[in-house]
C-alpha cells in the first residue's frame, strides 16, 4: 500500500529583542499592567504616523543573515487591511511584495529548509475572553515582529520540532529574540499537508494557537491521522484553520468565518521605502559572521583542539549550552569531551545548563563514573530530573573507597587466577581486564581509576 | 487691512494690544455663518498669558477641526469622533505655539475632509461671508469664512485634492498648499495620506509666508517629511526678471468665460512687469480627477479602518463585536464618507485592484513625469483656481460627480506633490474668485512672491470686513 | 461591465447599510466607478515603476524608550472601561490571540 507523505511548511512570528515598539518609543514588557506601555501612535489615535525602530531592522537583517537569505536594499512597507479589536488602526503595518530578507536556507538533521522569506511587522495587542465581554490590552499592539516563513521542505513532525529548535538557537545565539514560546515570542504556525502521489501536494491546513514544541508535534501528528481518514474514505481536505486540544489531543476544523479575509494589501504611504546600504549589511554581516569563528578562536585559547573548538562553535545549540555550563564551572576542555561525545550524539537536545554542569562537576570529583555520567545525562533529557534525583534514584553513586574496592578486587583475583598470573608475569594489559570485572561486580559503580591504581600498586608488589 | 507685521508693529508701539486683537476676532464671529465647531476662547487668553516672544506672537488663528490641539475636542465634523478628545497637538501647533500664535477655535469642514463645499458636516454647512447663500468651498471652508470674516488673521486647513485652495478662491484670501513634505503631518487626522497637505489661508502672501516659516520643516514624527532647509518665506520682495510663467491650455477649458478674463488680467499685469508667460500643454489634465478619486478614496478607506467604538468616539452597540462596528460606523459616517470607503474598498479589492489601484498609481506618475517636464521649460504654472465661483449651497449635495469638478483645476497639484498658492483674481458680482499658481518642489518662496509682486501691481479690492482696532 | 457588489463591500468596509442606503449608494458607486473607469484608456505599459513618488527615503528612529501616555490618558476617550482594559462584546467564533 502506498503511504501518504506529509509534506509541511512554517511560519514563525518572532519578537524581536529591542528596547522600543516598532512604531514608537513605547517600552516593550511583559506582563506589565494593562496599557501602561502605550502611546496615541499604538493606539492608532487620529493624526499619528509611524516612525520606525533601527533596531528592529537591524535585527530583521540579522535574522536574514544568520538564516543565509538575500538582503534586499529596498524593501516596502505595506497595509494588510482588517477589522478586528486587538488591531487599532484597522490595518495592520506589514511588508508584502517586497519584504526585507528572501531565500534563505536552514541545515537541520543534515537536510537544508529553505526560508522564503522574512519580514518586518508590527504585533497586535492582546485580548481576554470573559462570559459576556472581551477585555483589551494594548500594550503588545506595535511590538515589532519578523516573520519568517519556509518553503514545505519538512516531510515529517519530528523534523518540524527539529526546525523549531534549530532557528529558536539560532535567534538566541544571534541575540535577536528571547525567542521563549511561553512569553509570546515565539509563535508557529505550521501548515500541513499529506499525499500519496510524488511530485503532487495535497490541500494543506493550518493549525494556530499552538503554545509548546510538544503541542506543535502532536497537533500535526494528529492532523496528518485527520486528512488520512478523510482521504482514506473518499473524502476531501478543505484549505482551513485547524485548532488543537492539549487535553484531547485531537484537531479539528476552525468553524469558516462567512467571508474569506480580502486583505487589500498595499504600499503603506505613510512610510517611504526602507532603504539599506550595503555597508551596513556589512557591518551586521560582520557581527554574525565574526560570532562562530570568533568563537573557535576563544575555545582553542580555552584548550581545546582546533578541530573540536571549529565543531563546538558551528553549531549554535551546542556553544550556547558549552559556554552556559563554562559559566557554572570551568574546565573546557572536559566540558568539550562531554559535548562532543554524549551531547551531540543525542542529538542536541534541551537541557538545563546547571543540571548538565552539575552532572559534570560529580564526574570531576569521583562521586559517580563517567559511564554513569553518560547514564545520568541520558536520562536527564528525558524525565528533566537533576543529576542528584538520577543519582540517587538509580545508586550510581560511585564507589572510590579503596577498602571497599579493594575487597571486590580480591574477589576477582581468587576467581581469576590465570589472568592473575599472567599479570603478574608482565602483561599489562590485563588490568583493563580487571578493572571490567570489578565493574561488573560491582554492577559499573566502582571507580575505575582508583581500581586501576589499585590494580598497578598491587602489581608493583609483585 | 493690517498685516501680521503690521499688528506686530502695534503691539510694540502699545496701540493695540494682543488681547484688543483676540476680543475682536471674537466679536466678528458670526453664529449664522457657522465658521466654528468649537471656539477655544480660554485656551487663546491662557495662550496670550503665556506671553511667548515669536514670528506669530499674539496672532489668533483659526485651526481647521480636523487638526489635533491636545485637550480640545477633534471632531472631524463627523459623529463617528462623538467625544474624542486628542491626548497630544500637532506637530504644526506646536510649532505655532513657540511662536507665540494663539488658537481662536477649531472651524468647520466637510466630515473628513471629504468634500467641496463644507455642506457634508455633521455639524451643518458654513456659509459663505460674501454671500450667505453660497458655499465658501471646502473642504476647508470654515477656515477661509473664519479669515474672511474678520474672526481670524490667519488660518491652517488641509488640501487633498484642493480644499485649501478652493475655499480661499470662493472667499477671496491667498491659500497655499506646500509641496508634500513642506509640512509635517502628525496630528492632521489622514484622508489620503500620500495627497495630504496642512496648508494656510490667510489675506495676504506675506503673512502666509510668515506662518510657513513656522511650521514648516523636517519632523522626525513624520516619516514622509522632508529635511530640506526652510526658507525665508516672508521677504517676498524681489523675483528674479527672467522668470518664465507657463499657461496650460487644458486648465482654460470649460471655464466660466468671466473667470478667464479674470486670469488674464493677471496674465497682463506680469507680462506688463517683464515676465514672460507662455502656452504649454498638461494632456492627461483629462485623468486628473479619476486618478485623485481612486487614490484619496483607496487611502481614506483604509485611513478611515480605525473609527470603530473600541478606543474612542461612537459606539452604538451590537450583538457581537463586529455587529457593534458595523452599526457605530452606519451611525457615524453620513454618506459621502460612505460612498468614498466603499468605493476606496472597491479599488483595493482583490478583484479590482490591478485594474483600479495598481492602475491610477501608474497614470499618477505619468502625470507627475508631466509637470516635472513642464516645470523645466517654465519656473511655474498660471490657471484658474476654479472653473466658477462660489456655488449656491444645495446646488450640488446630491451629485457627487459634479461636486468634483472644480479639482480638475487643484488635484493635479497633489498628485505631484508640488506647491500651489492661490490668490485673489478680482470679483464676479459680489463673489471673489481666485488664479493659482503651481510651482516646482519646494519653490514656495517664489509662489509667494509673485502673489506678492500680483499684490502690489493689481491689487484686490473686496475684503470683506477690517478687523476693528481697539 | 462588473456591477459593484455593494453587500460584499459593506461587509469587508464593515458598515452596516439598510436597505434604502443599499439601494442608493448602490447607483452612486455605479455611477462613480464608470466615471473612474476612464483610467483604463491611458497606455500604462511604459511607465517605470517605483510605488513612492517620495524620494526621499525612510529615516530611522533610535532604540531609546519614551515616556508612554498615562493608563488614565489611555482609556480616557473610551465609556466603559473595565479593569483598565478597553472592552467590547465578547467576540463569537473568534480565534484567541
Amino acid at each position: 500500500m502506498v503511504e501518504y507523505k506529509p509534506t509541511i511548511g512554517i511560519e514563525v512570528h518572532v519578537q524581536l529583542k529591542t528596547n522600543t515598539k516598532l512604531f514608537c518609543g513605547c517600552p516593550v514588557g511583559f506582563g506589565d499592567e494593562a496599557n501602561s506601555n502605550v502611546c496615541s501612535i499604538c493606539l492608532g489615535l487620529p493624526g499619528v504616523l509611524p516612525s520606525l525602530n533601527k533596531k528592529a531592522v537591524e535585527l530583521a537583517i540579522k535574522a536574514g543573515l544568520a538564516l543565509n537569505c538575500e538582503i534586499h536594499e529596498k524593501s516596502i512597507f505595506a497595509r494588510k487591511n482588517y477589522f478586528y479589536p486587538d488591531l487599532p488602526k484597522g490595518y495592520q503595518i506589514t511588508q508584502y511584495r517586497f519584504p526585507i530578507a528572501t531565500d534563505g536556507k536552514v541545515l537541520v538533521e543534515g537536510k537544508e529548509i529553505r526560508i522564503k522569506r522574512v519580514h518586518l511587522e508590527e504585533e497586535s495587542a492582546k485580548s481576554i475572553h470573559e462570559e459576556d465581554k472581551s477585555l483589551i490590552d494594548y500594550n503588545r499592539s506595535g511590538i515589532p515582529l519578523i516573520e519568517i516563513v519556509t518553503e514545505p521542505d519538512i516531510d515529517s513532525p519530528d523534523m518540524a520540532i527539529a526546525y523549531l529548535k534549530t532557528l529558536q538557537k539560532i535567534l538566541q545565539l544571534e541575540n535577536i529574540s528571547g525567542a521563549v514560546m511561553a512569553r509570546a515570542e515565539f509563535r508557529c504556525e505550521p501548515n500541513i499537508s499529506v499525499s500519496k502521489e510524488e511530485g503532487k501536494l495535497g490541500t494543506r491546513t493550518e493549525v494556530k494557537n499552538l503554545n509548546s514544541f510538544k503541542a506543535v508535534k502532536k497537533s500535526l501528528c494528529s492532523e496528518i491521522k485527520r486528512q488520512i481518514e478523510i482521504l482514506e474514505s473518499g473524502g476531501s481536505i478543505t484549505q482551513a484553520t485547524i485548532h488543537y486540544s492539549e487535553e484531547t489531543g485531537k484537531t479539528w476544523e476552525a468553524r469558516t468565518k462567512e467571508e474569506s479575509s480580502d486583505y487589500r494589501y498595499f504600499p503603506e504611504p505613510d512610510l517611504p521605502p526602507l532603504v539599506v546600504d550595503k555597508e551596513w549589511i556589512e557591518e551586521i554581516r560582520n557581527s554574525i559572521g565574526e560570532l562562530p569563528a570568533k568563537k573557535k578562536e576563544k575555545y582553542v585559547e580555552l584548550g581545546l583542539t582546533a578541530e573540536d573548538a571549529k565543531i563546538i562553535s558551528n553549531s549554535p545549540g551546542s556553544s550556547l549550552l558549552f559556554e552556559e555550563i563554562l559559566k557554572i564551572i570551568g574546565d573546557p576542555v572536559e566540558i568539550s569531551k562531554w559535548i562532543l561525545r554524549d551531547y551531540m550524539s543525542l542529538g542536541q537536545p534541551d537541557i538545563s545548563a546547571e543540571n548538565f554542569a552539575e552532572m559534570i562537576k560529580m564526574v570531576a570529583d569521583g562521586e559517580i563514573s563517567r559511564n554513569a555520567g553518560a547514564e545520568v545525562l541520558k536520562e536527564m533529557v528525558e524525565s528533566k530530573k537533576t543529576p542528584e534525583q538520577i543519582v540517587k534514584e538509580k545508586n550510581l553513586i560511585q564507589i572510590s573507597d579503596s577498602t571497599t574496592l579493594e575487597t571486590v578486587l580480591l574477589e576477582v583475583f581468587e576467581e581469576c587466577p590465570d589472568e592473575l598470573n599472567r599479570l603478574k608475569e608482565g602483561e599489562k594489559k590485563l588490568i583493563g581486564f580487571f578493572v571490567g570485572q570489578v565493574m561488573k561486580k560491582t554492577k559499573g559503580k566502582a571507580d575505575p581509576k582508583e581500581v586501576s591504581r589499585l590494580i598497578s600498586e598491587y602489581e608493583k608488589k609483585y | 487691512m493690517k498685516t501680521i507685521l503690521e499688528y506686530q508693529e502695534e503691539f510694540k508701539e502699545q496701540g493695540t494690544t494682543p488681547l484688543n486683537l483676540l476680543e475682536n476676532c471674537l466679536k466678528n464671529i458670526d453664529p449664522s455663518l457657522n465658521a466654528y465647531i468649537t471656539v477655544t476662547k480660554d485656551l487663546a487668553k491662557k495662550g496670550l498669558e503665556k506671553n511667548v516672544e515669536g514670528k506669530v506672537k499674539g496672532i489668533p488663528i483659526a485651526i481647521k477641526d480636523n487638526i489635533n490641539i491636545k485637550g480640545v475636542p477633534t471632531t472631524c465634523a463627523s459623529n463617528v469622533l462623538k467625544g474624542f478628545i486628542p491626548t497630544f497637538s500637532a506637530t504644526v501647533i506646536e510649532r505655532i505655539e513657540k511662536n507665540g500664535g494663539i488658537f481662536i477655535g477649531k472651524t468647520n469642514l466637510d466630515e473628513f475632509g471629504m468634500g467641496s463645499s463644507t455642506e457634508r458636516s455633521y455639524y451643518g454647512p458654513t456659509k459663505n461671508p460674501f454671500d450667505l447663500t453660497k458655499v465658501p468651498g471646502g473642504s476647508s471652508g470654515g477656515s477661509a469664512a473664519a479669515v474672511a470674516c474678520g474672526s481670524a488673521i490667519i488660518s491652517l486647513g488641509s488640501d487633498t485634492g484642493g480644499s485649501v485652495r478652493q475655499p480661499a478662491s470662493y472667499c477671496g484670501l491667498v491659500g497655499l498648499k506646500p509641496t508634500y513634505g513642506r509640512v509635517s503631518r502628525y496630528g492632521l487626522v489622514a484622508f489620503g495620506s500620500s495627497l495630504d497637505q496642512i496648508g494656510i489661508i490667510g489675506r495676504n502672501a506675506e503673512d502666509v509666508g510668515i506662518l510657513l516659516e513656522v511650521i514648516a520643516g523636517c519632523d522626525p514624527k513624520d516619516s514622509t517629511s522632508s529635511s530640506k532647509e526652510v526658507d525665508d518665506y516672508s521677504n517676498l520682495n524681489t523675483i528674479p526678471k527672467d522668470i518664465k510663467i507657463g499657461i496650460p491650455e487644458e486648465y482654460f477649458k470649460q471655464i466660466d468665460p468671466q473667470v478667464h478674463s479674470l486670469v488674464m488680467k493677471i496674465r497682463k499685469a506680469l507680462e506688463g512687469e517683464g515676465i514672460s508667460l507662455k502656452s504649454v500643454s498638461l494632456p492627461t489634465t483629462n485623468y486628473t480627477i479619476p486618478t485623485y478619486q481612486v487614490i484619496s478614496y483607496a487611502e481614506a478607506s483604509s485611513n478611515l479602518a480605525r473609527y470603530d467604538g473600541v478606543r474612542y468616539g461612537l459606539r452604538e452597540e451590537g450583538e457581537d463585536f463586529h455587529d457593534t462596528i458595523r452599526k457605530s460606523r452606519d451611525e457615524g459616517f453620513l454618506s459621502e464618507v460612505k460612498r468614498r470607503i466603499l468605493v476606496g474598498t472597491f479599488v483595493l479589492s482583490s478583484e479590482a485592484i490591478a485594474e483600479y489601484y495598481e492602475r491610477a498609481d501608474l497614470i499618477r506618475r505619468l502625470i507627475t513625469q508631466e509637470f516635472n517636464e513642464v516645470l523645466k521649460e517654465v519656473d511655474c504654472l498660471l490657471t484658474p483656481a476654479t472653473p466658477t465661483p462660489a456655488f449656491p449651497i444645495g446646488e450640488r449635495t446630491d451629485d457627487p460627480i459634479r461636486m468634483h469638478v472644480p479639482d480638475r483645476l487643484t488635484a493635479g497639484a497633489n498628485l505631484a506633490g508640488i506647491p500651489a498658492v492661490v490668490a485673489p483674481a478680482g470679483m464676479i458680482g459680489k463673489l471673489p474668485i481666485g488664479y493659482q499658481l503651481i510651482g516646482k518642489p519646494f519653490d514656495e518662496k517664489r509662489l509667494l512672491s509673485i502673489v506678492r509682486l500680483v499684490e502690489k501691481i493689481a491689487p484686490f479690492k473686496g475684503f470683506l470686513k477690517e478687523v476693528k482696532d481697539g | 461591465m462588473r456591477e459593484v457588489d455593494i453587500k460584499h463591500l459593506s461587509k469587508l468596509a464593515n458598515i452596516e447599510l439598510d436597505n434604502k442606503e443599499e439601494k442608493l449608494l448602490q447607483e452612486d458607486l455605479n455611477k462613480i466607478i464608470k466615471h473612474i473607469r476612464k483610467i483604463q484608456e491611458v497606455e500604462v505599459k511604459t511607465i517605470p515603476g517605483t510605488t513612492h513618488l517620495s524620494i526621499e527615503k525612510l529615516s530611522f528612529r533610535e532604540d531609546k524608550k519614551e515616556e508612554p501616555l498615562s493608563v488614565k490618558e489611555v482609556l480616557s476617550n473610551t465609556q466603559n472601561p473595565s479593569k483598565n482594559h478597553f472592552t467590547i462584546n465578547r467576540m463569537i467564533n473568534e480565534d484567541d490571540s
